[in-house]
């Protein structure tokens, strides 16, 4: 039975990257991962590219051609989008391919190019990770902002308790030169920032970012770090069809699933890398992951349990909120980020969770250090 | 909706009669201020689910309203996109507030 | 004339934003002209509103109110929308209608212009039309979101509102007795294609303009009835503002008491194509069985209609079950600033 394990990986800086374009991203994460795999462009068998606006912002669409194209024996190749899980799902499609034996090594590759156009724009293009009808005129925060109330309706989750997340990951971002953000913020400076969509404030909401990642993962390895499971979970797109606003089934279905192919529980996660596209998303990552009782997300932030010194650690790169969040990157970043800190951050287990829309798709991994 | 165009509009027409002119209750709203490129002009405004006839939507609201759990509010027919002058005037229902609860 | 048909039921529809006369002159740094037009304050559509918004929701308060809704959307229709307003110069306003109200395609329409007087011209096709048999219902529609330019006088006047009236053989509130038209080629009020603004020539509004139509289509209606004004318990005429139809209400012989339930203008404007039909919106909703009312509204310089219906037992009966009438939806009103008002009328 094959196991994959994480052969090399490449994180650009995140951020306002007025510079670089959409291919440029592309050409650096490919050289910059096979650098670091110490790997031949033709031992790559496939390549799994994971972008979710290049069509809608750049009308740059047939991005796995366009991958595929930078090596000389062009592997076959596929774009994969599942709103902000895309990078999850190339992940699993790559993880697929490997665990059935078509191919033994595949580039996963995470490319996103945001900081082109204004942000009515952007705000515009980000309602396509909803049901565009059925929820029209709802923007992406504003989505997040009903299950925000929501939640603080039912638990009590209090205004600083959201805010204390982004502190959190502004604190974590500031000692990783990658991050968008490497700044320091208080609660006071998150609750009186400008209104997005009631409750959410600025500083509750990750920003939009430019960036690039990737990952090799290969069948060829017996020790490092492998992944021990993996798991995709899917709700409804519309929040009105939902059975639950205080949290999401499909975060529940794929972690039950990853834990399960990776045969342990939450406690044994001592690290993990969560889906904070706002700050309402972390919390609701971390009870649905059963690192935390429903409802009791707010407090453990505001406690510290989700930092250096408390239960677990959540977001050691600052998350989406302070490291950035390229759409399309996101996903692989957080399993990139996770590889390659292995030792510095001296785990057993991590788990990485990426989400696609308000919840519709969820995806866990679940990585083993051997 | 990205984009507006005429065969949209006709498609989406035949949903107004549906729901204009029903009442229904707020389960939660927020009200948006950074809005996309075709709601921009009527920023801030409201964004709820809300309960209709037992079935659940999500719908917008006036400009300039500010709606809370529990209100009641009915279906209109307006504007729902700042189109350019030379494009199809789009309509859709939105929800404008009757009363708050007592 | 003898007739069989009338108004089945009716509604109405301004929207719940004001603004006062010396708001008005604040902004325009002038005396306020309000004062001697008669109007205090005129409604103002939100920004998501237009005139054919406001003619759905009064059309929409029409059907809701009828005795059999549900029998438009199969019988044979006639609908006339009357405005200056239009959203488009070409695609009629009535089709969204008569789209968001689900009637039968089945139906006459077209979208008329005359100024003022488009609404009650739709409301005669309409009495024509199923008079004649052609159509089993009408529904008349007046509706605008009135233009004006920033500083012009118009600025106080200029409203937004919207009456609809669906007219048949039975389920009459009130009858229709008899109509009449007159018509000129009188230049007192214009707009150009590709004009944000209209224009108006002043004080040729009055005589030659507003006086002499109304005069001359109340004055023939009357005669062709043998009927002397005074016995009619209410009388309509067109509101430029609040002054004009007082003026012509004594010239033709009425008391204040018959004005008194059709001047609504002081509170919310001249709303053009929908005046005088909101006006008879406000009549109808204080009315008795039996009583008469007279009708003539005035467009353009060039045109009266006007009309003389008699009230049935049927509506006093069916308004004990209505809500949200006219004088109600003036009382919920907010008041705005003139910057939040052109922000609106852009």
């Amino acid at each position: 039975m094959n196991s994959v394990w994480v052969a090399g990986t490449y994180i650009s800086k995140f951020g306002e990257l007025w510079d670089t374009s959409l291919h440029q991203l592309c050409v650096d994460a490919v050289s910059g991962v096979l650098e670091n795999a110490h790997i031949e462009p033709k031992d790559i068998d496939a390549i799994y590219v994971s972008n979710m606006l290049g069509g809608v912002l750049d009308g740059q669409l047939h991005l796995g051609a366009y991958a595929s194209s930078l090596f000389p024996h062009h592997p076959p190749a596929q774009r994969i989008e599942g709103a902000c899980a895309s990078g999850g799902l190339a992940m699993v499609a790559a993880e697929e391919s490997l665990l059935a034996g078509t191919h033994s090594t595949v580039l996963v590759l995470g490319i996103e190019k945001m900081t082109d156009v204004s942000v009515q724009r952007i705000t515009q293009a980000l309602v396509g990770a909803s049901d565009i009808e059925r929820e029209y005129g709802g923007t992406f925060p504003g989505l997040y902002a009903l299950l925000a109330q929501a939640h603080m309706k039912e638990y009590h989750t209090s205004r600083n308790q959201l805010s204390s997340v982004s502190v959190k990951n502004h604190l974590h971002a500031y000692l990783n030169p990658l991050a968008h953000f490497q700044k320091k913020i208080t609660i006071d400076a998150v609750n009186s920032s400008p209104r997005v969509a009631d409750p959410l404030r600025m500083l509750d909401c990750s920003p939009v970012s430019d960036g690039a990642s990737a990952v090799i993962l290969t069948t060829k390895k017996k020790d490092g770090v492998k992944i021990a499971g993996f798991g995709v979970g899917m709700d409804s797109l519309c929040l009105a069809d939902r059975t639950s606003l205080t949290s999401f089934a499909s975060t529940q279905k794929a972690a039950s699933l990853a834990y399960k192919k990776a045969d342990i529980l939450p406690k044994h996660i001592q690290i993990a890398e969560v889906h904070d596209c706002f700050s309402i998303g972390e919390i609701f990552s971390i009870e649905d992951l059963g690192f935390f009782k429903p409802g009791l997300g707010g407090i453990a932030s505001e406690e510290g349990q989700t930092t250096y010194g408390g239960k677990i650690v959540i977001n050691p790169s600052g998350g989406l909120k302070a490291m950035g969040h390229p759409i399309g990157a996101t996903g692989i970043k957080q399993v990139a980020y996770l590889a390659s800190h292995q030792k510095e951050l001296g785990y057993s287990h991590a788990l990485t969770h990426n989400v696609g829309g308000t919840g519709a798709t969820a995806v866990v991994h679940i990585l083993e250090n051997i | 909706m990205t984009n507006t165009s005429p065969m949209k509009y006709w498609r989406e027409n035949k949903n107004w009669s549906f729901l204009l002119g029903k009442k229904g209750t707020i389960i939660f709203s927020t009200t948006i201020h950074t809005a996309p490129e075709l709601l921009q002009t009527y920023a801030p405004y409201p964004f709820a689910i809300v309960e209709i006839e037992g079935k659940k939507y999500e719908l917008l609201g006036i400009p300039g309203e500010t709606l809370s759990k529990g209100d009641c509010v009915e279906c209109v027919l307006r504007k729902t996109a700042n189109v350019q002058s030379h494009e199809v005037i789009y309509y859709g229902i939105k929800i404008k507030k009757i009363s708050s609860p007592t | 004339m003898k007739s069989t048909i009338g108004i089945t039921s009716y509604g109405a529809y301004i929207p719940n934003l004001i603004i006062r006369s010396e708001e008005i002159a604040r902004a325009q740094q002038k005396d306020n002209a309000g004062l001697a037009l008669g109007i205090l304050q005129k409604t103002v559509p939100h920004i998501d509103e237009d005139t054919a918004t406001l003619a759905v929701t009064a059309a929409l308060q029409a059907k809701q109110r009828s005795v059999f809704p549900k029998t438009y959307e199969t019988q044979n229709g006639a609908l006339f929308i009357g405005s200056e307003s239009h959203p488009y110069a070409v695609k009629p306003t009535g089709t969204i209608v008569h789209q968001a109200l689900h009637l039968s395609p089945s139906c006459a329409l077209a979208d008329l212009q005359f100024a003022c007087k488009a609404g009650t011209q739709g409301l005669q096709a309409c009495f024509a039309y199923v008079q004649s048999g052609l159509s089993t219902y009408g529904l008349a529609i007046g509706a605008d979101t009135a233009q004006s330019r920033p500083g012009d006088v118009l600025e106080y006047s200029a409203g937004a509102g919207s009456a609809a009236f669906f007219v048949g053989k039975d389920h009459c509130v009130a009858q229709l007795v008899s109509t009449h038209s007159y018509v000129t080629d009188t230049p007192d009020f214009w707009r150009r294609p590709h004009q944000e603004h209209p224009e108006h020539a002043g004080r040729f509004s009055g005589e030659p303009a507003y006086f002499h139509h109304i005069k001359s289509a109340t004055i023939s209606l009357l005669k062709k009835e043998h009927i002397d004004i005074k016995k009619i318990d209410h009388c309509v005429f067109h509101t430029p503002n609040a002054k004009f139809p007082k003026l012509i209400a004594q010239e033709l012989g009425c008391s204040p008491q018959q004005l008194q339930h059709s001047l609504i203008v002081n509170r919310i404007g001249n709303t053009y194509a929908a005046a005088s039909l909101l006006a008879l919106v406000s009549v109808l909703d204080h009315a008795k069985k039996g009583e008469k009312i007279l009708l003539t509204s005035y467009g353009s310089g060039a045109g009266a209609d006007s009309f003389l219906f008699e009230c049935t037992p049927e509506l006093e009966v069916r308004r004990k079950k209505w809500n949200e009438f006219l004088h109600e939806q003036i009382e919920q009103c907010s008041v705005i600033t003139y910057e939040e008002y052109r922000k609106n009328t852009v």
